[in-house]
């Protein structure tokens, strides 16, 4: 839980949960529901079951999704890569969780945005 | 490769408007012991249980399924070592039957593990009755159960909260954890946003309410509230005599400004881009508001002071009638396409550079919640 592990990413996560009120539809592969566990500036932990559709899914994958929510400032269409991919049981279901990458051209929602990396004086972009 | 069950994320308790509401509740049940070490962890129990109330009135997804699983998991580890931690600090106080009090302890957490619900999905009934359950012991526990073992302190003479972290200084680093920034942030600093005042939050609702300026474009519906915002805080400095506030009056009114012509330069290329008719007219106003503000700037760096009060009135006058009048021409105009004003903002954003602090999104999804709860 709190500090378990050293956060190994470029962008930092969301300290308070702005995904509360959202949830994932993939179109590629068609995952009608998924949960976002983490989102940051550069990509987005999702879960979902493990089916005959998703069981396929791999690293390096391209996928396309949309963030859905009632608030405008969340909603978000997207594209991008397969980082990883895990599978585990809760409940007897099997699941799985994956990593994705957002691809360079999408354009972000305002609440991403204010996940966005801040430059460093001196720092050079 | 099989791993364990999803993490419970900490970030959802942080959440502003669940913070608004879980201190609204702590205060009305009561719920302060008067040990910060003891209340702090109280207080995550509270949170938790709170969250999943909530959850349980969303609709049923698989989202509020593992979420569920989560905090009940979450709950059953933390209430154990919570009890633990007690039943430690009230045997070291030589408390009357603490091995009845810890033996009833280690039962009911047998009997909440067996309550609890092993498939979340197919058993919702349960899971609001292991909340309900949950929910009236711990409520038990804070108002009946632990005011006994401080009146026991009281009688040794000793003081809860000294007592308590003489006892566990070498036990917890109990500073870092989540519940302890919990209970710094809500309980102390009394802030459901870290840095910014309680009643600058309720004044800046009831503006945004009163006015009702959405323009559901939510870059500009964020730049508002945060004028709005640093309009009552420049408001709350003019009862502060002027040698005390000058310095930290000048420093706002130059943030103020800055963020005034980011603003101004988002409004006018979206309109331009959105075809928006009075656009032309709507720049000229900004423009004069801006000789105006240079004229009061450059007299008040001239030496007249009576200038910085005069910009102050005018900034808070002028911002208000401005948004509430003439961005309202605007707002009804973004209506009628919703999207197409969501997608040229975001290019704005993404082509500008635009920058969106976490603040200005955090109060954003506050007023928001707040409005969609009022």
């Amino acid at each position: 839980m709190v500090g378990k592990n050293a956060d190994k990413r470029k962008a930092p996560r969301a300290k308070v949960s702005f995904f509360l009120d959202c949830n994932v539809r993939l179109d590629q592969p068609a995952v009608p529901e998924a949960v976002i566990e983490d989102l940051s500036w550069g990509g987005i932990r999702l879960n979902f079951h493990k089916d005959a559709v998703t069981a396929g899914l791999k690293t390096g994958d391209r996928v396309m999704g949309e963030i859905e929510s009632e608030n405008p400032a969340l909603q978000m269409v997207f594209t991008g890569k397969v980082m990883w991919v895990a599978d585990f049981l809760t409940g007897g279901d099997g699941r799985r969780r994956v990593g994705i990458s957002f691809d360079e051209e999408v354009v972000y929602s305002e609440v991403l945005h204010s996940l966005r990396p801040q430059e460093k004086a001196g720092e050079q972009k | 490769m099989t791993v364990a069950t999803p993490e419970f994320s900490i970030n959802e308790i942080f959440d502003p408007f669940f913070l608004e509401s879980l201190h609204k509740q702590w205060l009305d049940d009561h719920l302060t012991l008067g040990a910060d070490v003891i209340d702090a962890q109280h207080l995550w129990l509270a949170a938790l249980i709170m969250k999943m109330e909530w959850l349980l009135k969303a609709a049923p997804s698989a989202l509020r399924t593992a979420k569920l699983s989560s905090y009940a998991d979450e709950l059953l580890r933390f209430l154990s070592a919570h009890l633990e931690l007690e039943e430690l600090v009230m045997r070291t106080s030589e408390m009357p039957q603490i091995d009845d009090i810890a033996r009833e302890h280690a039962e009911l957490l047998v009997k909440l593990r067996e309550a609890l619900p092993k498939d979340a999905a197919a058993s919702q009934d349960k899971m609001a009755g292991f909340v309900q359950v949950v929910k009236m012991w711990v409520n038990r526990h804070i108002k009946i159960e632990d005011p006994r073992w401080k009146v026991h302190l009281g009688k040794k003479h000793f003081s809860p909260n000294d007592y308590v972290r003489s006892v566990l200084k070498d036990v917890l680093s109990e500073d870092e954890s989540a519940h302890s920034l919990l209970y710094e942030q809500l309980m102390v600093q009394h802030e459901v946003i870290p840095g910014i005042r309680k009643e600058t939050l309720d004044d800046l609702f009831l503006l945004w309410k009163r006015f009702d300026v959405r323009t559901n474009v939510p870059l500009i519906d964020m730049q508002h509230m945060w004028l709005f915002k640093m309009v009552i805080e420049v408001e709350a400095m003019l009862h502060i005599a002027f040698e005390q506030r000058r310095e930290h009056l000048e420093w706002v009114l130059s943030e103020l400004l800055s963020y005034v012509d980011v603003h101004f330069m988002s409004e006018e290329h979206l309109m331009e881009k959105l075809g928006f008719k009075e656009e032309k007219n709507h720049r000229k106003l900004h423009e004069d508001f801006k000789r105006t503000v240079t004229k009061l700037k450059v007299e008040y760096d001239g030496g007249n002071h009576h200038s910085l009060s005069s910009l102050v009135t005018l900034l808070r006058q002028w911002l208000l009638t401005h948004i509430v009048i003439e961005d309202k021409k605007f707002a009804h105009f973004c209506e009628a396409e919703p999207q197409k004003s969501l997608n040229a903002s975001r290019v704005l954003i993404r082509d500008k550079n635009i920058a969106i602090p976490r603040d200005q999104t955090l109060i954003y999804m506050y007023i928001s919640a707040r409005l969609r709860a009022s």
